[in-house]
């Protein structure tokens, strides 16, 4: 009776384990052992770039990694290898005409392996290739880009990129890890997936090494994509500002450059011009920002909020009351608070995240609705 | 000069292809599985074969005049449109230089789309219309044509393809994906006619060295 747990953890490590062998094998053997499937070769040189045949007649474009992420728009992975209708490209192999690339699949039609052959001297030699990796539900969960770098005799082909794409216990995306995956110093850059309890998606965070987040893409009770948060050096910096990045609200429409600023450092606004006219307005919603619109300039649509004249540093100092009424404004008007530190030029005020507070927001373990917005 | 000469030869071109292929509808056929595997290594044979013919027809001194349908008796029907296109072809002009800018014909740019080619799937039994054709039998064969990307916006155009989508198996369908036409006997295969979509695409190739 004792032993029955046991044997139950042993089968769910078995249907769960990250690295799924089903019949392609461990992505991260030695590239230089030939696999035991058989070669089908294909008339495609994956050192250029092609648009290939898809199953249904469309195209498809080919990539160096197998599986990317874009910035925005939908959060999952791509793939292009799988959606290939490879037999339209199959040759037969001649021993004069060799084959520029080599597939190996399983038996259930899963790619495993993928070799590129180049010319060195006139000869076929195996200069990179892939290997893949599944899981007991057959969907991807890695692959390993190899190199010849010709440093070693014992160990030609060194792994150049490790991506996986880990899933929880119900098969749910959780990470994708672009490149690092099973470092000792942990992964590179990153892509967590956060669902609730019920399985709705709660955040999208994109990690530069882990807890440096770098994007982190809010969703809304429906599934929509929300408020996006991003660290970025400003666009805009005076010379006392911190040189850090700062983490903010990306505003939906952003025409004027972006000034990213800490609640704390709001009593005090750079300019660079002692004793010059300083304003800092609001846009009306009905003032048009987008493309060439240059209404949004007209100080008699604009709502002012605050002014005055820069000091002899060339500072605007903001009365407590009017900081709070600007703080406010920047949360609720994305974009539309703008900073007139002299006549002619602004700069769109958005609101800092404290370090605390972009930190929680940016952790894959907060599960909290309103992990962004404390 | 040289750009007149062209677009007039271009014009020729184009009314060829109207004339001969915008009235035709879709072939009433039998929708039949299609093995892209077998079909592409038929089409490669085919390919390597008609190269060869056309390496030969360059290289005549007097190739105006020179029996088309004798020459490529292997790789064309005999007096059908693609004969008439390749005779078309010789007459352009081919490959050129100015300043110091080398440009690639017409008909090796022809060649191309053809090398980065693979058949896509059947469009059954082209219905022809006109009479000189009639006797010939010609199966439309949907052309995936690569072009490593330099293509998308012309596939994507909504003006040219509407939109681009692979038809139904044995189904002619106009403006949604480049085809040629094959006579099929004896498990051999010859060219028998250039679509409108797939000539238009090699003008597109063609005209992207200048742009």
């Amino acid at each position: 009776m004792r032993k029955l747990p046991i044997a139950l953890a042993l089968a769910a490590q078995a249907l769960l384990g990250p690295t799924a062998m089903a019949a392609c094998g461990p992505v991260d053997a030695d590239f230089s052992v030939p696999s035991t499937l058989p070669a089908v070769p294909v008339s495609v040189d994956l050192t250029d770039d092609h648009v290939l045949l898809g199953k249904r007649g469309e195209r498809i474009p080919t990539n160096r990694k197998l599986a990317w992420t874009e910035e925005r728009g939908d959060p999952t992975p791509h793939t292009w290898a799988d959606k290939v209708d490879w037999p339209a490209y199959q040759l037969r192999e001649t021993a004069s005409a060799a084959a520029p690339t080599r597939l190996y699949f399983d038996p259930d039609g899963k790619l495993c392996r993928v070799e590129r052959y180049g010319k060195i001297r006139g000869r076929s030699v195996l200069e990179s290739g892939y290997r893949l990796a599944y899981d007991a539900a057959g969907a991807l969960a890695a692959y390993t880009e190899y190199d010849l770098t010709g440093a070693s005799s014992a160990q030609p082909y060194a792994a150049t990129r490790r991506a996986c794409l880990q899933r929880d216990a119900q098969g749910v995306l959780t990470t994708f890890i672009d490149d690092g995956c099973g470092d000792a110093k942990g992964p590179g850059v990153s892509r967590h997936y956060l669902h609730d309890a019920s399985g709705r998606l709660l955040r999208v965070i994109d990690t530069l090494s882990p807890g440096q987040p770098l994007a982190v893409q809010t969703f809304d009770a429906q599934g929509k994509p929300a408020q996006r948060y991003v660290q970025q050096y400003s666009a805009f910096a005076a010379p006392n500002d911190s040189a850090e990045p700062l983490a903010y609200p990306e505003p939906a429409t952003r025409p004027d450059r972006l000034y990213p600023r800490l609640r704390e450092h709001m009593a005090a606004m750079p300019g660079e011009i002692p004793g010059v006219a300083w304003r800092i307005v609001r846009i009306p919603e009905d003032v048009p920002m987008d493309g060439d619109d240059q209404s949004s300039w007209d100080p008699e649509l604009q709502a002012v909020l605050a002014k005055g004249e820069t000091d002899a540093q060339g500072t605007a100092h903001v009365t407590p009351q009017a900081q709070e009424q600007i703080w406010q404004a920047m949360h609720q008007h994305p974009g539309r608070v703008l900073f007139y530190f002299d006549p002619m030029g602004r700069v769109a005020l958005v609101p800092a995240l404290t370090p605390t507070q972009w930190n929680a927001c940016g952790d894959p373990a907060n599960l909290a609705p309103d992990a962004c917005t404390p | 000069m040289i750009a007149i000469a062209r677009r007039f030869w271009f014009r020729r071109f184009w009314l060829l292809a109207m004339a001969s292929l915008l009235t035709l509808h879709a072939g009433a056929s039998v929708a039949q599985p299609f093995d892209r595997q077998l079909e592409n290594q038929r089409y490669q044979q085919w390919l390597q074969d008609f190269r060869r013919d056309f390496q030969q027809f360059r290289q005549m001194p007097d190739r105006e005049n020179a029996d088309v349908d004798k020459l490529f008796a292997n790789t064309l029907v005999p007096g059908s449109r693609a004969s008439q296109v390749v005779k078309e072809l010789a007459r352009a002009q081919g490959d050129s230089t100015h300043g110091e800018i080398r440009f690639v014909g017409i008909q090796r740019v022809f060649m191309a789309a053809l090398s980065h080619s693979v058949v896509a799937g059947d469009g059954g039994v082209y219905a022809e219309t006109q009479a000189a054709f009639k006797q010939q039998t010609l199966r439309v064969r949907y052309m995936h044509v690569d072009g490593g990307g330099r293509l998308e916006s012309y596939f994507n155009n909504p003006e040219v393809f509407k939109p681009y989508r692979l038809p139904e198996p044995g189904v002619l369908t106009r403006d949604a994906y480049p085809f040629l036409l094959f006579e099929d006997t004896q498990g051999k295969l010859r060219l028998g006619g250039v679509s409108r979509e797939f000539w238009d695409l090699v003008k597109y190739m063609d005209a992207q060295q200048y742009a």
